[in-house]
């Protein structure tokens, strides 16, 4: 894999980086560890914030400001005129090819652009391939680590080491095989109770088909149930009906239209008397196949017992509210984000006695109970044979017109909440029905003992004969359609089950798998981490750990010695710094087994828990292990600092081959902010240029940063020391700073006799210059105090600033012809000359 | 096809009996993310190609997965009711 370090970043209306027209523009080496410095306030978050833009495509920590504060309005430069931030990278690959130049642009709309000067095909891409986990980092990244649950820092963590893909693919593949949901999202209880009314109803069709067949034929039917046999038997017998013959040859059972028949019997009849006894018998079979087969009250009972349960999961819920309650409460002590278990978010009482989200938990399953209860309702409900035989009574008994009031309970337990008191209305209504019934068919007998002894022994048979088998008929088709119905539910049923199974394996299979490997991660860098903690802490008595939790993502931060007791937890135990050591440890032994496009890490402000010595000692381990050239695969990498003394350690080490450093100096958000490597020149000029137009107001920031500027250079260039508190004091006394300690110096070194300065210089730089630069600017700028400098003023102070640095140069020939140079130091010049 | 498994009757829908004893499946460090999802996905094939195959082409659907939990839901529904669909379908091709 090809890997990018990054040579340059150009940064224009970008947050607090303004420079119109003139960006700040910082150089990386490839093959040096690499530092920015900044005192507060000057730009360095700017920069890591730009590089956070360009390749991630947002800045975090505007993400979670509340959108009443418009943070998507703060990415652009609030002065700059074109209301454009532009950012420009430059990466370098390590496999030869040329340098790419990516710019990443945002309107004040919020419009981003991302563009290749270079000519890369898709500039986008590369930019999100380079967004590794160990590219971008900083303090809070590792805050985050050991303060975050155990279960968020397992995911950090296999999202550090490149398996973040596979733990987003096992959350869904746990989220897609837990059983409730798979319950819910297939519907298997509603396909469960739609098999068994099928099956329930295919049963009662066979039982009346025997009932029917007995009564036509006059024998058994042969088990099991042949459809078709049973149909071609009764075929044969209507056949056998000389009134029916003509309407029955050449058609098949089912085809036979029994109206036709039932109109020549009633032509070769001549009365009525027979068609009634025809619908008396129908009558009669309907109401005697509306009887009760089996006992009812078992059914009943399940009924009334489910609603009993389902209105003791309620009284176990608390009611609505409290269920609002307790989902905000999930979702506020959610498990990636509630760092205390024990702490309650409401009254903020701490060491609870069992853990908050158990407890919230435990209380939402209660609603779960309920709702799962309350589904049982309608599926015991619409499954029960008892409630088809009240339905069915109930419209044939209840006179046309009248409301059904079968249909309103069936309303009630299928689509509400039907209540105990809804059972009993239920089962009272069939009871009055089943009386209702009863009478009826008394009734009906009456009338067809009446009938029968009215019409002939012979047209009563064939009455008989021709009522059973239109019954037939009709069975024969409804326990088709039952039986195929349950046939096809019971087969979606199987076939959504073996899903379940299958989901089910298949995350049990890819967790086993995702903990297997992230567990032989975590041991893969457990000796680099420790080593380099032992390096950075330097306390041997401390030995930390990360432990996998068994089977599971979670990782836990513990101390496997700590001054001889062992297994702790380190967060518990370890100060912030020391905290914060072993996170940077851990990310940086990852880093380096990870494979990613970045060849470059930023490290932001990452020291600020941390004292100067260890400071130091994590620099060191930085510059001498982890980091390019010292670790010939290891990182670019990349120090934003704003810490005073690792400035005075990065200075010294600039001087050598493997570092390279940059400070940061200007006046944003409004004015320029520059790197030291820029040229300062541009500041004089336009300064300068400002004066001449009497613009002294626009000039004033530059001529600031101007003297600024130069005073640093010749602090640094000619190696004047200055105190540790030099950077950290008021950053307005910073010129005043810079010369007094340029003028201790000085003093010292003609003391000691060396001073390589000539007396004419000394002269002009004490008497002269160093006293007008005081007196027409550092007074009047350190209290605000600048009305009364005009332009011819302040265009003095730059030609004295000149003059002033030019106490420092002399006259150097070694090139041939004369070149003006700073002294290497006060006592030295930097050449044979 | 035999039914001789103690999930009998699923294997009469095609499911492809697993050979048994089954060694655990496991990812392999040396190889990319992407390669190992491939070797699982392999493993699903063996396991039951037909589900395997609705399952690879619906898992991009709830990827990325969204952290917020409603929006989990719906990434969520929108997969089971395209995965109830395609095996409903699978039904009536057996």
């Amino acid at each position: 894999m090809t890997r990018y370090f990054l040579t340059k970043l150009s940064v224009e209306g970008f947050r607090g980086v303004n420079n119109e027209g003139d960006p700040l523009t910082l150089t990386f080496r490839p093959n040096k560890v690499n530092s920015v410095f900044a005192v507060n306030g000057l730009g360095k978050s700017s920069i890591f914030e730009a590089l956070s833009y360009a390749i991630r495509g947002r800045i975090p920590k505007l993400d979670v400001l509340p959108a009443a504060d418009e943070p998507q309005a703060y990415y652009v430069n609030r002065f700059h005129s074109g209301r454009k931030a532009t950012i420009q990278l430059v990466f370098a690959p390590d496999d030869g090819s040329p340098a790419i130049e990516v710019v990443v642009e945002r309107s004040a709309t919020g419009l981003r652009t991302v563009t290749s000067p270079s000519g890369h095909p898709d500039p986008e891409s590369l930019l999100r391939a380079l967004d590794g986990n160990a590219t971008l980092l900083d303090h809070q990244t590792f805050d985050s680590f050991v303060d975050d649950t155990p279960l968020k820092r397992g995911r950090a963590f296999s999202a550090l080491v490149g398996l973040g893909r596979l733990s987003e693919y096992r959350q869904a593949l746990e989220m897609l095989s837990n059983a409730r949901i798979l319950k819910s999202d297939f519907d298997l209880d509603t396909l469960d109770a739609q098999r068994d009314s099928s099956t329930q109803q295919a049963e009662a069709a066979q039982r009346r088909i025997q009932k029917a067949y007995v009564a036509l034929i006059g024998v058994v039917p042969p088990q099991p149930l042949d459809g078709p046999a049973i149909a071609a038997t009764a075929h044969a017998a209507l056949l056998g009906i000389p009134l029916a013959t003509q309407f029955v040859s050449g058609r098949a059972f089912g085809e036979v239209k029994f109206t036709e028949i039932q109109a020549a019997v009633k032509q070769a009849e001549g009365s009525d008397r027979r068609q009634r006894l025809q619908q008396v018998l129908k009558d009669i079979d309907r109401l005697s196949n509306l009887a009760a087969e089996n006992p009812e009250s078992t059914a009943q009972d399940e009924l009334r017992a489910a609603i009993s349960a389902r209105d003791l999961s309620i009284d176990e819920t608390r009611g609505l509210a409290f269920q609002k309650l307790y989902e905000a409460a999930e979702r506020v002590i959610e498990p990636l984000t509630w760092k205390d278990p024990h702490m309650c978010p409401l009254c903020e009482t701490q060491e609870l006695a069992t853990s908050i989200a158990d407890h919230v938990a435990s209380h939402l399953q209660a609603f779960t109970a309920a709702r799962e209860a309350q589904s049982q309702i309608p599926l015991k409900w619409t499954a029960g044979e008892w409630v088809r035989r009240l339905k069915a009574l109930d419209s044939l008994l209840t006179p046309q017109g009248t409301v059904k009031q079968s249909a309103t309970l069936d309303e009630t337990f299928r689509l509400k909440t039907p209540l105990i008191t809804d059972l009993d209305e239920a089962i009272t209504l069939l009871a009055d029905l089943e009386r209702q019934r009863q009478t009826k068919m008394v009734e009906l007998e009456e009338e067809r003992a009446a009938l029968e002894q009215e019409l002939p022994p012979s047209l009563v048979t064939l009455t008989e004969q021709l009522q059973k088998a239109e019954e037939l008929q009709s069975l024969l088709v409804e326990y088709d359609k039952q039986t195929r119905a349950a046939a096809t539910t019971k087969a979606k049923v199987d076939l959504r089950r073996r899903w379940c199974e299958f989901i089910d394996e298949a995350c049990r299979t890819f967790a086993e798998a995702e903990v297997a490997l992230s567990t032989s991660q975590t041991l893969t860098i457990e000796k680099e981490y420790r080593a380099l903690y032992d390096a950075v802490a330097q306390n041997p008595s401390v030995v930390p750990r990360l432990k996998k939790a068994p089977g599971s993502e979670e990782l836990h931060l513990r101390l496997e010695r700590f001054y001889g007791l062992k297994d702790l937890a380190a967060a518990t135990l370890l100060p912030e710094s020391y905290r914060n050591a072993l996170a940077i440890c851990i990310f940086l032994s990852a880093a380096q087994k990870a494979v990613q496009s970045a060849g470059f890490m930023v490290l932001d402000d990452i020291t600020s828990s941390f004292d100067a010595g260890h400071q130091f000692a994590l620099m060191e381990v930085l510059r001498t292990q982890v980091a390019s050239p010292a670790n010939p695969s290891g990182p670019q990498v990349i120090i934003l600092s704003h810490d005073g003394l690792l400035e005075k350690y990065f200075d010294t080490l600039s001087n050598g081959t493997d570092w390279h450093h940059q400070r940061l100096q200007g006046m944003p958000p409004q004015g320029a902010v520059l790197s030291q490597t820029q040229d300062a020149q541009r500041l004089r000029i336009s300064a300068e240029t400002f004066l001449n137009a009497g613009q002294t107001a626009q000039a004033f920031p530059l001529i600031r940063q101007h003297l600024e500027y130069v005073l640093l250079q010749i602090i640094r260039k000619v190696d004047i020391p200055v105190p540790l508190d030099f950077s950290i004091r008021d950053d307005k006394k910073m010129a005043e700073n810079c010369l007094a300690a340029i003028r201790e110096a000085v003093e010292l070194h003609e003391r000691a006799g060396d001073v390589i300065l000539s007396q004419a210089q000394r002269d002009a730089l004490q008497k002269v210059h160093a006293p007008k630069i005081v007196g027409n600017w550092i007074t009047h700028y350190a209290t605000g105090n600048t009305a009364s400098l005009s332009s011819p003023v302040l265009l003095g102070v730059l030609i004295t600033i000149d003059a002033f640095v030019d106490c420092f140069k002399y006259d150097c020939k070694c090139a041939g012809g004369t070149q003006r140079k700073l002294y290497k130091s006060l006592s030295k010049k930097g050449c044979g000359c | 096809m035999p039914i001789d498994d103690d999930r009998g009757q699923l294997y009469a829908f095609g499911m492809t009996k697993p050979s048994k004893p089954e060694a655990p499946f496991r990812f392999d460090a040396a190889l990319s993310v992407d390669d190992n999802i491939q070797s699982f996905l392999a493993v699903l094939d063996k396991r039951d190609p037909a589900l395997a195959e609705i399952f690879r082409k619906n898992i991009g659907t709830m990827l990325p997965l969204p952290s917020e939990g409603a929006a989990r839901s719906a990434v969520r529904l929108k997969f089971s009711s395209s995965v109830a669909k395609a095996i409903d379908s699978l039904g009536t091709h057996d």
